[in-house]
């Protein structure tokens, strides 16, 4: 688990220092000051390379497909915004604290290359300023990795990823792949662990009689829930977005044993009666997998069915506040007692 | 007031008053109306003893910043000290600095507000809110005095070996009960928006809280 988090010129953060990070973190703020700023340092910290900025820039909806010109303005356009303030000369700095296999540090700095090759057809007008970007991972045991980012004449070039430890990152802008769920859920049933998971869906959810990985009429491999109501099995995602929702939640938990589950706007497709048993029940996979979770939400509601887990297992829980007055987002924290106890009280603490 | 059942407590003012219950926070109110003073929010807990819980909640709001004075206004009950101390840690407990006396409003230290408790009816003395209710509506109507003694000594009764609380509590429904023609049944909370209101704001029962009240305001 990361029990301690740092960031430095990243995003809205120009200084942060996390301490005492849980399994259930939830982090609440207005919006704009930095809630889903912290999810993606942790998931740049876990990927080990640069490969979640597609992923990020999907989430944030800069659209599913990411395209750049022959040029460094271009290149550097990609990672510009992750700087704070936009200093493309400062180092973004992340470093998580924990247990061995969570714990690394990462700096992110351009290239102080400036050689000028060619690009395409290699006339004057193309010629282009190779750009880099440098990721360089330092792991719990002091080994350093370095990954590279760089702008070509053969265009972008993602260099290998360094090691990782398990993060997925669910975000209602960009539903979780149905064929990815399929995946995950078949891994674990060929473990013979699906049953759990079957389970706690069936739990809250009666209706629903089985779960399986079936062909969907495209020919994508997806759960499929059998009814007791129905004759044939149905794909999922059209039983219920909100099921779907949480069996996403149940899978990447397991999937991200020893990792964690970056989930944004948590509240976002769950009905409002299924909010609490469906917390109840993700922090006690968490539990089982020892996947340590970190949760978005702007919802007061969600937040109250949270209360009776976290009076059940204040030690689990961690609320983080992002405010943002001066420029610079700071995170103020707050353990699971305290949370419990704001909520029980009614105070608010969005 | 906020409907705890509907929305969360929200406040922009830099004094907080936490209560035991609704009926405090109703005299407070009316006292600080009646001295004009600026700047508080009145809240109050489930009970004395969620003044802990309260505590830890308000720190963890996303308000708590604004709060540069912390007040506990509770009532002694038939424990003054247990009582006092039960305030005395709620401040404690989140490390903020606490008074040594009642009515004492302690110095913010390290960006902490200052703090300070008062205790009804007030310091070392058995009572509650009704303590002081009462007290005010015998200072205007003296003459109900002798129906309450009477009451309590009334053989068909055994309020003369009721505790100094209860005792509170029953002269004070009491009173209302015969004195407030619109709603005999009024509670301490209600009782300030009734037309036969027997209890004067202006009643110097409630001096001494006002004078805490208005050392809060002043600092």
């Amino acid at each position: 688990m990361i029990q301690d988090l740092e960031i430095s010129n990243f995003r809205c953060f120009k200084a942060l220092h996390i301490r005492d990070l849980s399994r259930f973190n939830v982090i609440v703020g207005r919006s704009g000051a930095g809630k889903t700023a912290l999810l993606e340092a942790l998931f740049f910290l876990a990927s080990g390379g640069p490969q979640p900025i597609l992923k990020i820039r999907q989430l944030r909806g800069l659209g599913e497909k990411t395209s750049i010109s022959a040029d460094t303005r271009s290149f550097r356009s990609l990672w510009r915004d992750f700087f704070f303030d936009f200093d493309e000369a400062s180092t973004i700095e992340l470093r998580s604290r924990g247990t061995d296999e969570n714990a690394r540090s990462l700096r992110v700095s351009y290239g102080s290359d400036g050689a000028t090759v060619p690009f395409g057809e290699g006339s004057v007008d193309t010629l282009l300023r190779h750009a880099t970007i440098d990721f360089e991972y330092e792991m719990a045991n002091g080994r350093i990795v370095g990954c590279q980012v760089a702008l070509t004449n053969q265009g972008l070039s993602f260099g290998a990823m360094v090691e990782t430890f398990p993060a997925i990152f669910l975000s209602p802008a960009a539903r979780e792949d149905p064929e990815r769920n399929g995946q995950r859920f078949s891994f674990l049933s060929k473990r013979g662990e699906h049953e759990a998971v079957v389970s706690v869906i069936r739990k809250q959810f009666p209706f629903i009689e089985n779960l399986s990985v079936e062909y969907s009429s495209d020919g994508t491999a997806m759960v499929h829930a059998k009814l007791h109501s129905m004759s044939e099995k149905v794909p999922l995602p059209l039983v219920s977005d909100g099921i779907n929702k949480m069996l996403s939640i149940l899978l990447a938990v397991d999937y991200c044993s020893h990792g964690i589950v970056l989930i944004d706007e948590m509240e976002n497709g769950l009905y409002f009666d299924l909010m609490g048993r469906a917390s109840k029940a993700i922090l006690d996979a968490a539990r089982e997998s020892n996947t340590q979770l970190f949760v978005t939400t702007h919802s007061l509601e969600y937040l109250r069915a949270l209360l009776p887990v976290a009076q059940e297992h204040p030690d689990d829980f961690q609320l983080l506040r992002t405010t943002n007055d001066n420029g610079a987002s700071e995170i103020d924290c707050f353990d699971g007692r305290h949370f419990a106890a704001a909520l029980e009280e009614s105070l608010e603490i969005r | 007031m906020a409907d705890k059942a509907v929305a969360p407590f929200r406040f922009d003012e830099p004094i907080y008053v936490l209560c035991e219950g609704p009926a405090d926070v109703r005299l407070v109110t009316e006292l600080l109306k009646r001295e004009h003073l600026q700047g508080f929010s009145v809240n109050f807990a489930k009970g004395y003893q969620h003044f802990a819980a309260h505590v830890r909640g308000l720190t963890t709001s996303s308000d708590w910043r604004k709060v540069k004075r912390l007040l506990i206004v509770g009532d002694n009950d038939t424990k003054p000290s247990a009582r006092w101390k039960n305030a005395h840690d709620a401040l404690t407990g989140e490390r903020l600095p606490a008074p040594d006396r009642h009515a004492q409003i302690a110095d913010g230290t390290h960006g902490r507000p200052s703090t300070g408790i008062f205790m009804m009816p007030s310091a070392d003395t058995a009572g509650a809110l009704e303590t002081l209710l009462v007290e005010a509506i015998l200072q205007k109507r003296g003459n109900l005095g002798d129906c309450l003694r009477q009451l309590d000594e009334c053989p068909a009764t055994s309020c003369d070996k009721w505790d100094a609380v209860k005792r509170a509590k029953m002269q004070f429904q009491t009173a209302v009960a015969i004195t407030c023609k619109d709603d005999p049944s009024a509670g301490a909370g209600h009782i300030w928006s009734k037309t036969h209101n027997p209890v004067p704001v202006a009643s110097p029962a409630f001096d001494e809280l006002v004078a805490f009240l208005r050392r809060a305001a002043a600092l």
